[in-house]
């Protein structure tokens, strides 16, 4: 689709009315604008080919050599990209059952994966078999709230990543849900669970406060929202006060449209997840304006096309 | 190439994270989901890529154990999907622990498909119906112990369990227990089979802990693969269906 049409034509709510004094589509037509497309996974679950045909209703759909050939044109658009995963790309058909997740590790790495984070199903061949794997992955892995030192894990996946996009830093940390009663304790062996919004908090502050990122992602996979008190992405999105999106997993939750929560400092923060088994894939575009003096503001506005 | 479904444009204007730098005085998001739709052009050398790894599961996966002579479904309190897992495993455990059985249970969660359709059963469908490498534990408890295991079978609005044992739910409890038509008796101890992961504590099953447990190490996916190959060699296709094991007498 034409993008420049598509925001010139996008209304946004009166309440937000200020907005328009932004003038965005002059913001697009200088060339002092960063553009960055985030794309995303979450809860592949081993779904290599597309699914079966029997009569399912997601019979035929999918497939990773589909989303490569969608990934290319993305990619071609010729701005930077980030593509991530928010976990569980083990288990789930025959090819985890029969080799154990290399397939799935080479896969991602060839279809360019910037960083993963681990799900709850990638302890399914045990601690010990994702290790394993590893070394067909040409990406990180990133789990800021596991506790990984008495494992086999050890030094072997990242607390946090920053890029840097001509002088644009984007930073990311991860959450991984609590494994007891999830997964039996001998496949997660010694890995420690620590509290994810303490650690949200922390990673936040240190990637937005003391490294200066421009823009801090969550890759989750918490789950979407549960009844009652239970740590999702919801809840750190409330929790929060310096993470701009969260890309979430677990709950296999199809989206209409990204959620938008208000912070801890009452400021827009975003999250996302798209289903499972790389039924989709999401698209978020991101538009940073370089050296503006305007002062800075703040608000949301949503259209659905 | 189709792209379809949703375009959703959002602008974020941001400052607070920013203002330590020059930049990002502005922030645009604009979103989309994309959904390959099934005549997407796919990247042959992706497909180059699997074909070896498919052609030798495909080998494994397509072989036909057995003929499904109706749909399987999986829903609750009761399904066939379920009675025929739990069934089966049954048998094979039963086996396992020299006779010694009262009944099976397996838990919903467990079922990973939410059908399989009539016709010939591969060790593929198997496979995606139980993909977790659960092996068979069996516990022995008194009456009162297996009372609490089925509340929160209860409370979960129903597992798959196998022929011998029948109960109502009632405010979310287990009531009119039949283990092999004879009334659950609170003294007696019962032998029952389970997946590793459920005897363990998974699925909230925390009155299992402790409990007097032994373990085979045999594949719970194993046993249905056994179980199902000898009815076909003795020539008894598969037929499973709703039975009444569990009535759920609370308004959902």
């Amino acid at each position: 689709m034409n993008r420049r049409r598509f925001i010139r034509n996008t209304t946004y709510t009166a309440a937000l009315g200020y907005l328009n004094t932004l003038n965005l589509p002059q913001i697009w037509d200088t060339k002092e604008i960063l553009h960055l497309t985030l794309l995303h996974t979450n809860d592949v679950h081993s779904r290599i080919d597309p699914f079966p045909m029997d009569g399912g209703r997601n019979e035929g759909r999918a497939g990773v050599a589909r989303r490569k050939a969608l990934l290319d044109q993305i990619r071609s658009e010729g701005q930077g990209t980030l593509l991530l995963d928010a976990g569980d790309i083990f288990q789930g058909t025959p090819y985890f059952n029969m080799f154990h997740g290399e397939l799935e590790m080479k896969l991602m790495t060839e279809l360019g994966y910037d960083v993963g984070t681990i799900g709850n199903h990638d302890f399914d061949a045990g601690i010990d078999g994702f290790e394993k794997q590893l070394v067909h992955a040409d990406f990180p892995m990133v789990i800021s709230n596991y506790g990984l030192d008495n494992t086999i894990l050890n030094g072997k996946t990242k607390d946090y990543k920053i890029w840097e996009y001509d002088g644009i830093k984007i930073g990311l940390y991860g959450l991984g849900i609590e494994l007891d009663s999830l997964v039996p304790k001998e496949l997660y062996a010694e890995t420690q669970y620590n509290d994810p919004i303490k650690t949200a908090l922390r990673y936040e502050q240190m990637l937005s406060q003391e490294m200066d990122c421009d823009y801090v992602i969550a890759l989750s996979h918490l789950g979407y929202e549960y009844k009652g008190d239970k740590v999702s992405d919801v809840v750190i999105a409330k929790e929060s006060s310096y993470t701009d999106l969260i890309i979430g997993g677990h709950t296999h939750t199809f989206m209409r449209e990204p959620r938008i929560e208000k912070n801890k400092m009452g400021e827009p923060i975003v999250i996302n997840q798209v289903g499972f088994g790389g039924i989709m894939l999401g698209r978020i575009d991101l538009y940073f304006e370089r050296g503006s003096k305007r002062k800075a503001q703040k608000g949301t506005a949503i259209t659905v096309k | 190439m189709n792209k379809k479904l949703w375009f959703i444009g959002l602008w974020l204007l941001l400052n607070s994270a920013c203002q330590t730098t020059n930049y990002l005085a502005t922030t645009e998001i604009d979103y989309e989901q994309v959904s390959p739709d099934t005549s997407a052009e796919i990247d042959e050398e992706i497909e180059a890529m699997i074909s070896p790894y498919r052609k030798e599961l495909d080998a494994v996966m397509n072989e036909v154990l057995g003929e499904l002579e109706i749909d399987l479904i999986k829903e609750r309190p009761e399904c066939n999907m379920g009675n025929w897992l739990a069934d089966m495993l049954y048998d094979e455990a039963k086996i396992l622990n020299d006779g010694v059985l009262d009944f099976a249970v397996q838990n919903h969660g467990g079922l990973r498909v939410p059908s399989v359709a009539a016709g010939p059963i591969t060790r593929g469908e198997v496979l995606e119906v139980m993909p977790f490498d659960n092996m068979v534990a069996i516990i022995s408890a008194n009456g009162k112990d297996v009372q609490s295991f089925l509340d929160h079978i209860a409370s979960g609005r129903g597992w798959p369990i196998s022929s011998q044992l029948k109960f109502k739910i009632k405010d979310k409890k287990a009531i009119d227990v039949e283990i092999n038509g004879e009334p659950l008796d609170y003294s007696k101890t019962y032998h029952f089979a389970l997946p590793d992961y459920i005897a363990g504590g998974g699925s909230g099953t925390s009155m299992l802990k402790g409990l007097t447990r032994k373990d085979y190490n045999v594949l719970l996916r194993d046993c249905f693969i056994q179980n199902i190959i000898k009815d076909t060699k003795a020539g008894h296709p598969q037929h499973p269906v709703k039975e009444g094991r569990i009535i759920n007498l609370d308004h959902e």
